[in-house]
């Protein structure tokens, strides 16, 4: 048995041997310090600094694992003989940029962040001059939104509001704006105390996103589980009150915030208030409760509600009547995150929104109910550290009811025009399913491919849509990009009803091709970025269907953005050029988009006199959108009215569009107070609202018999100044 | 006797073959004191070499929050020095360096949420960071290092690194939100307390005590207490006389010895 025990330490691999190495990168620079381990057995050294190591290990064969910071991990299968002297070279990739932040994703075009999922943050929002702190707003500062108006409706490069998916937390969210139906909306209901980054991107994106055609704004809002703050801000024209609380700390935490906007004491104070019958005012409430049930797992509830009503004197073509709108938006919301196995990313979400808004305007009115539900489950799955296999379902369901009376004759809103009484009802069920691949294809090369699939239930139809976006960074500062992709969005549901209009009604689509090049460096950044959209399947009027999909389009243009730092001087300056055109609805040829705005200019900067003093500036240009002329009159004796007669198509321009904004901030702290602790970071700022008072044109009226052009003018028509305050504990 | 001695001779050959091969990894005693005597020289690479170490030990215990904890706390240090650089270079490779080592102590809290040193760490570390943001940063940052110092101070009121880092962070703050060198001075000598209350046989990371005194005299200078600011650094070379950073550096601001007088 001895000998046998013997035998077995002799004929055990388990010389000692030693292995000599080095650790370079692709040039055959040594680097430094990485770290290389043997797990099995244990064992593990530190690289000196050329590069070099030696381990004494067992002869026989090993997986030997060697990581230093900005290379990507190597495992190395290696064959250590019990004679071994030579000294091994063990080669590294340079990984200084992972996979998820290079931003493959075109039209992205982040001020912040070094990832593709933070285009803009919470501190962005607040801080733009101009922006009254609203995230879409703030937006509109970016490169990719070409709004013809001062609304806060994301206009995508030439696509309307609705061809622009919003998340919020993962899930879509219908209409997030306040006075939607006076302006299009003009702020959001989203507060941005809530928000902790948004991504947005004006084209070419990815596959997780369906069921638009031209842009994405996904919101995250803020998530932290062991804050303890209290916020309380306030200006001429609303207070707000946001707290984050950790209910048991690493646990449970409640975030939570409630806004009301009463712009009365503003209007009085700029003598604008005869021009409300009811002033406007907003409220919107987030309620968010956060629990981690595991070093992993998260579940959150959220329930998010917005109001707003308004009654404002309006004018349009031959009438002059009391818009009254009162609106209301009600979100609630369940996501669960988890991680499986260690890598793979779970995360869940079901959602029920309810909307509702009654609108009436003299003889019409309109009464809009929409139900939404949808649930998303998303998989993210690092493969390795260059590739990274996403994949996901998404299940929605919009149901949209509207019943009101409508104008018979378009030309005629008088008080005693002829109405048309419609109820309209649709209900569309719009699973899909996407899979999408992030890698690092060779060297620099980086690329997004994905495609997704959804079916639209009313004409059990599916739509293909595959994407790809690839990243070349040429070296640390220039990274050059092209996109491509192909978009479905389902038709406007009013389009759809069974009686005034068509169920059969088809997906609109559009194919997207981009091309981009950026240079970043520690002072700032450049990007410039060429696209060309393709539209097809517009919704046009039909005589025997009412509507069908016979209308195109096309969009192109080149969006440049320029950011920089320098000392305590900061800002960016963004343009946008459009050519946008279109044939829809009762277009009859292909004529420019109404929203396309050929020319946006914006300038932002910031300069931080002090620690605690900053001086912030924007000047917003935009070259005026496109509108119907009316061109003459006929006079109709049966009805004792004159009648437009139009000009082509979107074939006069409205004049430029210009406003400087100007902002003063102060930071400070407020001191203990008895039982009250020190505060944090608190600002009081005034903020001059188109200082210049330029009074920019919004839209034309005319008189009885349309011999005279009237200009009904900005919301923001002449200087304003805005003072406010940010509390924080 | 024979067949025992044959026994024996079989054991210890099997012994000879199962002991460990040398080259095991460097003990997290002995990265712990490479990583003191690197920053007692004031030498990047030789941080750098320490937190190899560390690393090294983590790949081999993953489940190690300490591990985690003190890859953090070298980075914190080798941020803290490049940060100091004259290369504008340097500039990214410290905010990477900060980034890894949030990353690093982010981990090491996953593994163990109540751990009143990570979580100040942590704090430290988004201090440092502020210098790579905005001051409109400052506002989410700020809230979120005092989240970290405030549940740190809750789970250990006498952790003398909690206050260290409170002491740090508060004296780089803007006066407007509470910094400056006076507040801090009272942080910090709450840590000197802290630090002497310690007791020694306690388990945790041991380092900083002289960093307190380094770090209380540069709060007394900033105040223009030239004398007082001597005394802590003195105190501070007393603790540890290996300090290059307060001997050529801070004494230097204070008449005191040189690295040249020593």
């Amino acid at each position: 048995m001895l000998l046998a025990i013997a035998a077995l330490a002799t004929a055990s691999p388990a010389q000692a041997a030693r292995l000599a190495g080095r650790v370079t990168d692709h040039a055959g620079k040594p680097i430094e310090y990485a770290s290389v381990t043997i797990v099995a057995l244990k064992l593990g050294t530190a690289c000196d600094d050329h590069g070099a190591f030696t381990l004494e290990v067992p002869a026989g064969r090993h997986r030997l694992d060697v990581a230093q910071l900005g290379y990507e991990t190597a495992h190395f299968d290696i064959e250590v003989a019990d004679s071994a002297s030579d000294v091994r070279t063990f080669l590294l990739r340079e990984a200084a940029v992972p996979v998820d932040e290079v931003t493959v994703t075109a039209s992205s075009f982040g001020k912040t962040g070094k990832s593709e999922g933070a285009v803009i943050r919470r501190s962005d929002v607040v801080g733009t001059p101009g922006g009254a702190a609203d995230v879409f707003q703030a937006l509109r500062a970016l490169p990719g939104i070409n709004a013809p108006n001062e609304g806060a409706a994301v206009y995508v490069r030439g696509g309307d509001p609705s061809e622009t998916l919003i998340r919020l937390d993962g899930g879509e969210i219908g209409h997030p704006y306040h006075y939607e139906g006076a302006s299009g909306g003009l702020f959001s209901s989203i507060d941005s105390y809530m928000l902790k980054s948004a991504f947005f991107s004006s084209g070419g994106f990815g596959a997780q996103y369906g069921g638009v055609l031209s842009g994405v704004l996904d919101i995250e809002t803020q998530d932290p589980l062991n804050l303890k703050t209290v916020t309380v801000g306030a200006n001429l024209a609303g207070g707000n009150l946001s707290t984050s609380w950790a209910l048991v700390p690493d646990r449970l935490s409640v975030v939570a915030s409630v806004a009301h906007s009463v712009p009365a004491l503003l209007f009085d104070i700029y003598g604008t208030s005869s021009d409300y019958e009811t002033a406007p005012s907003s409220s919107n409430s987030f309620l968010k409760l956060l629990g981690r049930y595991s070093r992993t797992g998260k579940l959150t509830l959220g329930y998010l509600e917005a109001h707003d009503k308004v009654g404002v004197v309006a004018y349009y073509l031959n009438s002059s009547h009391v818009f009254d709108d009162i609106a209301v938006n009600r979100l609630a919301s369940v996501q669960w995150s988890d991680v499986i196995a260690g890598a793979i990313s779970l995360r869940g979400m079901a959602s029920l929104q309810r909307y509702e808004s009654g609108s009436s305007y003299g003889p019409f009115g309109e009464h809009h109910r929409e139900r939404n539900g949808q649930a998303n489950l998303d998989l993210s799955w690092p493969i390795s550290e260059r590739n990274t296999i996403t994949l996901g379902a998404n299940l929605r369901r919009h149901d949209t009811h509207l019943v009101g009376d409508y104008p018979a004759d378009s030309t005629n809103y008088a008080s005693d025009a002829t109405v048309h009484e419609k109820d309209i009802h649709s209900a569309v069920v719009y699973p899909g399913v996407y899979l999408e691949d992030k890698l690092r294809v060779w060297g620099p090369i980086y690329a997004t491919l994905g495609a997704r699939a959804d079916h639209l239930s009313p004409l059990d139809q599916w739509t293909y849509d595959p994407r790809a976006a690839l990243a070349w960074r040429v070296d640390e500062h220039q990274t050059v990009r092209v996109a491509v992709g192909r978009y479905h969005q389902p038709a406007d549901p009013r389009f759809q009803d069974a009686v005034y209009g068509n169920p059969r009604l088809g997906p609109l689509a559009a194919d997207h091709a981009i091309a981009g090049y950026e240079w970043k460096s520690e002072f700032g950044n450049l990007r410039v970025e060429a696209y060309h959209k393709d539209y097809r399947d517009l919704v046009t009027q039909d005589s025997v269907t009412f509507y069908s999909n016979q209308g195109y389009g096309s969009a192109r243009g080149v969006d440049v953005f320029l950011q920089g730092t320098y000392r305590w001087l900061s800002g960016w300056v963004s343009y946008g050029f459009l050519d946008a055109k279109r044939k829809e609805l009762d277009d009859p040829e292909e004529v420019r988009s109404a929203y396309g705005v050929r020319h946006s200019l914006t300038l932002v900067s910031q300069y931080l006199a002090t620690s605690s003093w900053s001086i912030g500036a924007r000047y917003t240009y935009a070259s005026g959108r496109p509108f119907t002329p009316v061109i003459g009159t006929s006079y109709d004796a049966v009805e004792d009215r004159y009648l437009p007669i139009y000009g082509p198509h979107h074939s006069a321009f409205m004049p430029d569009y210009h406003r400087l904004d100007v902002r003063l901030t102060r930071l400070f702290a407020l001191p203990r107070y008895g039982s009250i602790r020190a505060s944090s970071a608190c600002a009081f700022y005034v903020e001059g609202i188109n200082v210049l008072g330029i009074h920019n044109v919004l839209d034309y009226v005319y008189n009885e018999d349309y011999s005279i052009r009237y200009r009904t003018e900005s919301y923001f028509n002449r200087a304003m100044l805005v003072a406010g305050f940010s509390l924080t504990w | 006797m024979r067949t025992l001695r044959s026994f024996a001779l079989a054991l210890a050959a099997l012994a000879a073959v199962a002991r460990p091969l040398a080259a095991a990894p460097a003990s997290q005693a002995e990265a712990e004191r490479a990583l003191q005597q690197g920053v007692n020289h004031g030498r990047l690479d030789e941080i750098l070499a320490a937190r190899a170490s560390f690393q090294t030990l983590a790949n081999l215990e993953p489940r190690s929050a300490i591990l985690f904890y003190w890859i953090g706390l070298a980075d914190w240090r080798a941020a803290g020095l490049m940060t100091n650089s004259k290369d504008s270079g340097q500039k990214d490779a410290a905010r990477r360096q900060c980034d890894a080592g949030l990353a690093a102590v982010g981990h090491a809290l996953t593994l163990d949420p109540q751990s009143a040193e990570a979580l100040a760490l942590e704090a430290g570390l988004l201090g440092l960071s502020t210098r790579f943001h905005s001051a409109a940063d400052l506002m989410s940052l700020g809230a979120k290092m005092e989240a970290d110092l405030d549940r740190a101070r809750g789970i250990a009121p006498s952790n003398p690194h909690v206050h260290l880092f409170d002491g740090i962070d508060t004296f780089h703050k803007p006066a407007f939100v509470g910094g400056g060198a006076k507040p801090a001075q009272a942080k910090l000598a709450r840590a000197i307390e802290c630090f002497a209350a310690q007791d020694s046989t306690a388990p945790g990371p041991r380092w900083g005590v002289d960093d307190a005194f380094a770090w209380a005299g540069r709060a007394a200078l900033a105040l223009a207490d030239t004398a007082g600011a001597r005394r802590c650094y003195a105190r501070a070379l007393e603790l540890n006389p290996d300090n290059r950073w307060v001997r050529a550096v801070l004494m230097s601001q204070v008449g005191g010895p040189t690295a040249a007088s020593r």
